[in-house]
C-alpha cells in the first residue's frame, strides 16, 4: 500500500507553504508491480499509471468484506454500546450489500437499529457529541457555528473562531490532536475517568459567563419556565429531568445539574 | 470510678489483642511507591547516559557530543542537565539500564507507544497496560494516579484508577456535587456513582496548581506520602522527537532531560523519608540512530536506556550487556541487549510485592524475559 502511495504530495511553492492540493507526481512514484490483500496491481498484463493504481485500490478495499464489518460495527459502538452484538451489526451490512454502499441507505439502518437497541444500553457520550447536544438543547450560541467561519490559508484564525478549539481541549477532546492516528477512542472507559468528569462540571459551571458573549437577542430568560419547555421538549421522562434540575436553585447551578444528568451524559 | 477485676482484665486484653494484630499488619504494609515518567518521541540513549572512551562515537555524531559529562563510573556519564539524578548516584540511590528497549523494531511512535503501554508484541493487538493488569493482579484498586489528562494506557486494566490535570476554571460548590450524586443514585449509575464519589473524596492535596510539571510533581510528592493515597504516579513528558537541532549540553534534548530532572528533584525534596520507599521509572518507546543526520538531529532508532532512582534500588549501577558501537543493529541504532518488559516486570515486583514469576505468567504472558529483582533492587 505504502508503494501505491508513492508520488501523492502536497504541491509546494514559495507562494504557499501553508497548505494546497494534494497532486500526484509520477516521478515519485515507486514503478513495478505491488500486490495487496492478495490481489496485483500494475501487472506486466495490465499497465496501470500511477495514480489509477490508487483509485482501484480503494475501490477494491471499499468492497471488501472486512471494510463493511467494520464499519458497520464503528457505527453500533459509537450510537448503541461499547460491544455491540452481531444482530445490531447484520442489518447496517445488509443495507451497505443491498444498495451498494449509498451512504443514505447505511445512515437509515444505523439509525433504525440505534432506535431498536439504544434503550438497553444507554452508550455515554464523548465530550463533543455533549457539548454540541447541550448547546443545542440551551440554544446556547457561545461559539460560532460553520456558517460564520471565515477560512483564509495560512492566516491564523481570529480568537472568537478558535473558542470551540480551546473548549473542547479543557474537555479532553481536542479535536484536531488525537494522540493517535486512528483517531479518539470511542468506548466508555476511555471519557469516564475522574478529571474528565470533573472538567464537564467546570465548563457547565461556566455557562453564565458564556453568556455574556452572546449577543443579546440570542439570550432567553433562564427561569423556570424555560427549563421545563427544553426538558419537556427533549425528554421521554421529563418529571424525573425536572426534579433534578429544580433541587438546585440559582441558574448557574441548573446549568451544572443539566449538563451533568445521567439522560444528557449518555444517549 | 468503678474499676472491678473483670473489666480490668476485658479492657487490657482487648489492647492487648487489637495490639498483637495491629503489629504484623504494621510491619507487612510499608507503602511503596512507583512513578512512571513516559518519555514519548524517542530519548536517546546516548545523549542521556553517554560512553565514555568510545573514539567510534565521534565518527558518528560529532556535533551532538556532549563536553561535560557527569562522570558515573570508567565507561558512562550522565547528561549535565541531569545533576539531580547524579546527586543520587552518589548516594546510592540511582541507577541507568543500558542498550535496552521493548522488542519493537519498526519504528513508528504510534505503534511503539502503543506497545510501551500495553506490554505486547503486536500494535493495538491489547486494550489494557502492563502496570494496569499489574494492579489488578496485586489487587490494588484505586491506588493508580495519572497526571495527564487522558487516562494513559498503561494503567487501563483495572476498575478504578484516578488521575488529576488540574482545570483553569472552578468547580460547582460541593452541595451541587451532592445533589448530582443523588441523581445518579436515584437513577442507579453505578459506574457514575463510583466517579463521583472518588471526586468528592479527593483529598485537598489534588486541588489547584497549574499543569506544569514542576507543579503537578510537587503536587504528586505530597499525594504519594499519603499513607492511604495513590502508590502509582505516571507523568508524561512529549518531545523527545529531536529530528533537528537536537543540540550537546543545551539543546533540543537537554531541555527535555532537564525536565526528567526536576520530576525527580521535587519528588526527592517533596517526598522525604517516603523517597526510600519509592522507586522512579522511565519509559521511552525506543532510542535514536546514532549517526546525526543533516539537520543535527537523530532518527528513530532501537536500543535506549531507562532512568531509575529512588530507594528501593540496590545500589548505583549501570545494569548493560553493552554490545558495542562496532555492531550496529541494522548498520544505524544502538542494539538492544536487554528486552525492557524484563525491567518492567522486576519493578512491578519489587513495588508491589508480588513473585516475578507471577507477573511474567499473568501480566506478560509468559513472554521470555529475564528476571532482574535481585540485581536492581531491595527485595
Amino acid at each position: 500500500m505504502a508503494k501505491i502511495l508513492t508520488g501523492w504530495a502536497k504541491k509546494w511553492s514559495k507562494k504557499n507553504s501553508w497548505a494546497g492540493p494534494l497532486v500526484f507526481q509520477p516521478e515519485l512514484h515507486e514503478m513495478g508491480q505491488k500486490n495487496i490483500l492478495g490481489k496485483s496491481y500494475n501487472t506486466k498484463e495490465n499497465k496501470m499509471t500511477g495514480n489509477k493504481q490508487l483509485f482501484a485500490v480503494i475501490k477494491d478495499l471499499c468492497n471488501h468484506k472486512s471494510c463493511r464489518e467494520f464499519i458497520a460495527k464503528k457505527l453500533c459502538q459509537h450510537f448503541i454500546t461499547d460491544e455491540p452484538s452481531q444482530e445490531m451489526i447484520d442489518p447496517i451490512i445488509q443495507a451497505w450489500v443491498k444498495s451498494d454502499g449509498f451512504l443514505p441507505e447505511i445512515h437509515k439502518a444505523t439509525m433504525k437499529v440505534a432506535f431498536e437497541y439504544g434503550n438497553k444500553h444507554k452508550k455515554f457520550l464523548m465530550p463533543e457529541p455533549w457539548l454540541i447536544q447541550n448547546a443545542k438543547m440551551l440554544n446556547f450560541k457561545h461559539y460560532w457555528g460553520p456558517d460564520r467561519y471565515v477560512f483564509k490559508p495560512g492566516k491564523i484564525p481570529p480568537k472568537r473562531e478558535r473558542n470551540i478549539q480551546w473548549i473542547l481541549e479543557d474537555l479532553g477532546h481536542p479535536v484536531f490532536k488525537p494522540s493517535q492516528p486512528n483517531g479518539f477512542i470511542d468506548n466508555e472507559e476511555e471519557w469516564t475517568s475522574p478529571e474528565l468528569m470533573i472538567r464537564r462540571m467546570v465548563y457547565a459551571n461556566q455557562f453564565q459567563t458564556y453568556l455574556k458573549n452572546i449577543r443579546r437577542e440570542n439570550q432567553s430568560t433562564y427561569d423556570d419556565e424555560f427549563f421545563e419547555n427544553i426538558i419537556y421538549k427533549n425528554f421521554s421522562n421529563p418529571e424525573n429531568a425536572l426534579k433534578t434540575v429544580f433541587s438546585a436553585n440559582s441558574t448557574q447551578n441548573r446549568f451544572v445539574m443539566f449538563a451533568n444528568m445521567p439522560e444528557v451524559l449518555k444517549t | 470510678m468503678n474499676c472491678t477485676r473483670r473489666s480490668f482484665l476485658q479492657g487490657s486484653l482487648a489492647t492487648l489483642f487489637v495490639g498483637g494484630l495491629n503489629l504484623p499488619l504494621l510491619a507487612a504494609s510499608v507503602k511503596k511507591n512507583l512513578v512512571i515518567i513516559s518519555l514519548r518521541g524517542g530519548m536517546d540513549g546516548l545523549t542521556a547516559v553517554p560512553v565514555i572512551g568510545d573514539p567510534k562515537i565521534k565518527s558518528y555524531r560529532s556535533e551532538l557530543l556532549l563536553d561535560q559529562k557527569l562522570k558515573l563510573n570508567s565507561d558512562f556519564g550522565f547528561h549535565p542537565k541531569l545533576s539531580t539524578l547524579h546527586n543520587l548516584w552518589k548516594k546510592g540511590k540511582a541507577s541507568v539500564v543500558h542498550a535496552t528497549s521493548i522488542p519493537y523494531t519498526q519504528r513508528s511512535h504510534f505503534d511503539g507507544q502503543n506497545l510501551m503501554e500495553t506490554g505486547g508484541l503486536v500494535p493495538y493487538r491489547e486494550k489494557t497496560g502492563w502496570l494496569g493488569r499489574g494492579l489488578k493482579l496485586a489487587n490494588l484498586d484505586g491506588s493508580g494516579l495519572a497526571l495527564t489528562l487522558p487516562m494513559p494506557l498503561l494503567l487501563r486494566g483495572i476498575e478504578q484508577n484516578n488521575n488529576f490535570y488540574p482545570a483553569h476554571n472552578t468547580m460547582p460548590r460541593i452541595e451541587i456535587v451532592k445533589k448530582l450524586r443523588t441523581a445518579y443514585e436515584g437513577a442507579s449509575e453505578e459506574k457514575l456513582l463510583n466517579i463521583i464519589d472518588v471526586i468528592m473524596n479527593r483529598p485537598l492535596t489534588m486541588q489547584g496548581g497549574d499543569q506544569s510539571l514542576d507543579s503537578l510533581s510537587k503536587k504528586a510528592s505530597k499525594i504519594l506520602q499519603d499513607p492511604l493515597g495513590p502508590r502509582i504516579a505516571v507523568f508524561d513528558i512529549e518531545g523527545f522527537d529531536t529530528h533537528s537541532g537536537q543540540g550537546n549540553d543545551e539543546g533540543g534534548h537537554a531541555d527535555k532531560l532537564e525536565e526528567i530532572d526536576t520530576v525527580i528533584k521535587n519528588l526527592y525534596e517533596g517526598l522525604g523519608k517516603e523517597f526510600d520507599n519509592t522507586l522512579i521509572l522511565t519509559l521511552t518507546e525506543f532510542g535514536r540512530t546514532v549517526e546525526q543526520n543533516g539537520g543535527y538531529g537523530t532518527e528513530h532508532g532501537y536500543g535506549s536506556a531507562i532512568l531509575m532512582a529512588g530507594g528501593l534500588l540496590k545500589k548505583s549501577q549501570v545494569l548493560t550487556d553493552w554490545p558495542g558501537l562496532n555492531k550496529l543493529f541494522e548498520h544505524r541504532d544502538l542494539q538492544s541487549t536487554i528486552d525492557a518488559r524484563g525491567i518492567y516486570a522486576s519493578a512491578m515486583s519489587a513495588v508491589l510485592d508480588l513473585e516475578f514469576e507471577q507477573i511474567k505468567k499473568n501480566v506478560f504472558w509468559n513472554s521470555d524475559i529475564s528476571n532482574f529483582s535481585e540485581q536492581l533492587f531491595k527485595t
